[in-house]
């Protein structure tokens, strides 16, 4: 199946792009997904603790199944106000 | 989740005269006792050697309005609010500039300073909003809340 995946902060200046597009195998959570990330683009491993937000809820654990048409985002360390 | 979420985003910075403005859109209200208010500032740190001059602000704005009606949902229920307001800006923001404000108001102060105090804390550990932080000399780095 194919995911897109929104990119934030420092996450889109790494990838050089607001989201990614990436097939992948049906089945997958999301430690799969961040270990397919970090191994299309090694540097979003010197991110540090990044979150990955699911339907627009931040993903617990690494255990949380990921399905097409979900709404992905790869959010790293958070800096408003 | 409600499905249009209060817009708390603001392009640029938040101007003084608006926070006056949204302070005296309040005078009417009668059970109102005590408002809270928190700005931030934008802080000419020096980082390095560097000194910041802005910061330009993004944010996945989708998922920061859903956070934001859940924080105040929180909130209400816990602290006996007469109202709640919270604008943040996005884009850039120089120092010297306001780039949040949270307003609460309540019949009586302990509600609307604890409350007030806890949306600004839930806000920046848990809005998905960032902060870039630019340079005199043109370079940057993402800020890293505290």
């Amino acid at each position: 199946m194919e995911i897109e995946i929104l990119l934030f902060g420092i996450a889109r200046e790494f990838c050089q792009s607001e989201s990614l597009t990436l097939p992948v195998a049906a089945g997958l959570n999301v430690g799969d997904l961040k270990k397919l990330l970090e191994q299309k683009y090694p540097r979003l491993k010197t991110i540090g603790s990044y979150m990955i937000a699911v339907n627009r809820e931040y993903a617990r654990n690494d255990d949380m199944p990921v399905s097409e048409g979900s709404e992905l985002a790869l959010i790293p360390p958070v800096s408003g106000g | 989740m409600e499905r249009n979420p209060k817009n708390i985003f603001v392009q640029g910075p938040i101007q003084p005269v608006f926070i006056g403005e949204r302070i005296a859109d309040h005078a009417a209200k009668k059970n109102i006792g005590a408002h809270n208010i928190f700005l931030g500032q934008i802080r000419r740190d020096m980082i390095n050697g560097r000194q910041v001059r802005e910061i330009d602000y993004t944010a996945y704005e989708e998922m920061a309005l859903e956070k934001m009606h859940v924080i105040r949902e929180s909130v209400f229920s816990r602290f006996a609010l007469e109202c709640l307001h919270v604008y943040h800006s996005l884009g850039i923001v120089k120092a010297g500039e306001i780039s949040l404000f949270v307003f609460t108001s309540s019949m009586h102060r302990r509600d609307a300073t604890a409350a007030c105090s806890e949306i600004v804390e839930r806000i920046k550990a848990e809005l998905p909003v960032w902060g870039r932080e630019i340079f005199e000399d043109e370079t940057h780095q993402w800020k890293q809340n505290s």
